[in-house]
């Protein structure tokens, strides 16, 4: 039987998965688009041919603009060399260019070169970006007055760079981030000058460096790679199906990022032998891993407080007190989260020490959440100021122990708390919903956690 | 360790039906049965990973899982079939961290490191992270780092997944010594003429009930009902 080229092969590969896209979109779509849904469609897609004449109209009536942009077009032209390479630069935190999926890394095991596989997707990249860059050309030629010369430039030197930059990629997605930061650094440097003193020959030296970058790199260019990575990435890339992910409800997650400090020569050296820096290190590694999660939370909080910081007063102090609930209820099950995850979920937990070392990194999340607090009290500052930002403080902090315990017994499988010390944390807050009008509350309420016997140890009660 | 009527469902499938049985104090259990009989399950039940529906577990006839789960933890050692390694911890940070968990002394930690590492051949590798190590080095660590504590109860799914023959060999003396040392050893493996010479007791799971139970000597007997 004869062997199969490595054309075929790759192409048997591309034919396979794009079925198997294909068959996963027209799943989802069954899933969202009944008859009507279709026909609502058929309406947008005719509405959105009817607005693409419009615009062409649009389009003619900024005829003089259009010509002004063709001006600066030329005259900034030699500006696209410095700039372009730049997203390939910050690409390469994220992706190696060229996709080499598992499947196409699996070739290798067979009667494959890898390195053939390998340019056979460069070409098909390539391909594609030609293709698109000369379906965007035409359109803005047919649509707009911009004369073809100028738009033929700039696609031709899109066009180059993106050759030209697909190898620096490649290589930079192997390297540590300072290599790729470097890079980067002096990049901006570069086109910082170029800005500020117009340098007449940029357009001439860096498509050179580009060149003699790519012929010095090509004999290197499969030296020190990492496949597990590239083809983890790879797959990310291609199955990470936007549509199928709001349709599934399922989140396509990126593979596991590893800090970027994790070969610094410091993390490496075992502990001080002491709970306390093994459990910071667990909790960044935990956090970490959660990282988008808690942007999207804190984020949110923060806009929800930063719009009603500019509103009533009384509405803002509400604000502020369902904000502290919902960011206490968060970080109650981040800290229960971080027991029934990896290695830490088979060890016996000292919940108490965890306690005290989670408590540094809620506050951390708390002070972002708590900026435009932070704007509000200065521009409602009042001799009040220093009881509300300490009744502030005291909440936190009592909330902080009364959510954290009701944890770490859930944890220890107690279902009793103690109520009396959770109904103390709520007057809290009421207090506060309230200090706007009554500030004397502020007073009164920071009384009662003082009271309460040794508040500020709580511990949760267990035996071990 | 008592395990009595113990049940778990996960979904709607029942994987622990009604098992009971006693782990006296320096025993070493063989837990076998065919794939997907139960035997990871009624570990990871008795470690608490999977919640059981029914039924008690309790260590030293003191500590229940439901009473006070943290110091019935404090007192079981658990060797998972898989690696459970963190990237982000090199190998004498996982040590480490066992002992720091355990309330192992210091100096008590790093004599024991010392002399399981060279046991293990794992010397040269402990500043490395688990993703530079081979499965049969990650194993080799999570191995160490189970035998650290002294805890009353040790549980082991597949101990000699992954190891080599040495490692093997070295594994097994390390267990005799638990054993003789007092800790109850509940060990899950296909490989039934390795523990043949380990373990005194034997249980034989099929569909997440407890089919039989005894002596070792009994060891054809275990060999009919797995080939069942």
């Amino acid at each position: 039987m004869k062997k199969q080229s490595h054309l075929q092969a790759f192409r048997l590969i591309r034919k396979n998965r794009r079925k198997r896209k294909i068959d996963t979109y027209k799943l989802a779509l069954s899933v969202v688009l009944d008859k009507t849904t279709a026909f609502y469609l058929l309406i947008l897609v005719v509405y959105g041919v009817m607005g693409f004449f419009i615009a062409n109209d649009f389009i003619n009536d900024y005829y003089e603009q259009f010509l002004l942009w063709e001006e600066i077009a030329k005259q900034n032209i030699g500006m696209l060399f410095t700039i372009l390479p730049l997203g390939y630069l910050f690409q390469s935190f994220k992706q190696p260019g060229v996709i080499l999926t598992s499947s196409e890394y699996q070739l290798s095991l067979l009667p494959y070169s890898l390195k053939k596989i390998w340019l056979l997707s460069s070409l098909e990249k390539w391909l594609k970006q030609l293709i698109i860059f000369m379906i965007m050309g035409g359109l803005v030629i047919v649509l707009t007055p911009l004369s073809f010369e100028v738009v033929f430039s700039y696609i031709a030197i899109a066009i180059f760079i993106h050759l030209t930059m697909t190898i620096p990629q490649w290589k930079l997605f192997g390297t540590r981030w300072y290599v790729k930061l470097g890079w980067i650094l002096l990049l901006l440097l570069v086109n910082g000058i170029n800005f500020t003193f117009h340098v007449p020959n940029v357009s001439i030296l860096i498509p050179l460096l580009l060149i003699i970058s790519n012929i010095l790199m090509i004999p290197k260019l499969f030296d020190k790679v990492e496949w597990a990575r590239i083809t983890e990435m790879s797959d990310f890339q291609i199955w990470s199906m936007w549509f199928v992910s709001k349709v599934s409800e399922v989140d396509f997650k990126p593979p596991r990022k590893l800090s970027i400090f994790r070969n610094l020569t410091r993390r490496k050296k075992p502990f001080q032998y002491e709970e306390k820096s093994i459990h910071h290190r667990l909790w960044a590694i935990y956090l970490r891993q959660h990282i988008q999660d808690l942007f999207k939370i804190i984020g949110a909080l923060f806009l929800l407080v930063f719009v009603f910081s500019w509103l009533d007063e009384w509405v803002f102090h509400i604000v502020i007190a369902v904000a502290i609930i919902i960011y206490f209820s968060i970080a109650r099950s981040f800290f229960i989260g971080r027991f029934e995850a990896d290695l830490v979920q088979v060890l016996p937990w000292n919940l108490s020490g965890f306690k005290d070392s989670y408590f540094k990194w809620v506050i951390f999340g708390a002070l972002i959440l708590f900026i435009p607090v932070g704007i509000y009290f200065i521009t409602h500052a009042s001799y009040w100021l220093p009881i509300q930002l300490l009744y502030l403080i005291i909440t936190i902090w009592y909330l902080y122990h009364i959510t954290i315990n009701r944890a770490i017994m859930f944890l220890n499988k107690q279902l009793k708390s103690k109520l009396g010390f959770e109904v103390i944390g709520y007057i809290l807050l009421f207090g506060w919903m309230f200090s706007w009008k009554f500030k004397l509350v502020l007073l009164f309420c920071i009384v009662i956690p003082l009271i309460s016997k040794k508040w500020y140890v709580l511990q949760p009660i267990y035996n071990h | 360790m008592a395990v009595q009527s113990v049940t778990t469902v996960i979904g709607d499938k029942t994987l622990i039906k009604d098992i009971t049985f006693q782990l006296p104090k320096g025993t070493v259990m063989a837990l076998v049965g065919h794939n997907g009989a139960g035997k990871s399950t009624l570990l990871k039940t008795i470690m608490g990973i999977e919640k059981k529906n029914h039924g008690k577990i309790i260590i030293q006839d003191t500590y229940d899982q439901d009473d006070n789960f943290l110091a019935f933890k404090q007192r079981i050692s658990y060797l998972p079939e898989e690696p459970l390694l963190l990237t982000e911890l090199t190998v004498m940070q996982h040590f480490q961290l066992y002992g720091m968990a355990y309330g192992l002394e210091e100096d008590e930690l790093l004599d024991k490191v010392d002399r399981y590492v060279k046991g293990f051949e794992l010397t040269a590798k402990m500043d490395e992270y688990p993703d530079a190590l081979s499965k049969g080095m990650r194993q080799k660590v999570q191995t160490i780092c189970a035998l650290l504590p002294d805890t009353p109860v040790l549980l082991i799914d597949e101990p000699f997944m992954g190891l080599d023959v040495f490692a093997m060999d070295y594994l097994i003396s390390l267990i005799h010594e638990k054993k003789q040392d007092g800790t109850s050893i509940l060990l899950t493996t296909h490989q039934l003429d390795r523990v043949k010479h380990l373990a005194s007791q034997y249980m034989l799971l099929t569909d997440g009930m407890l089919i039989n139970q005894g002596s070792i000597q009994d060891f054809d007997t275990i060999q009919r009902g797995t080939n069942q």
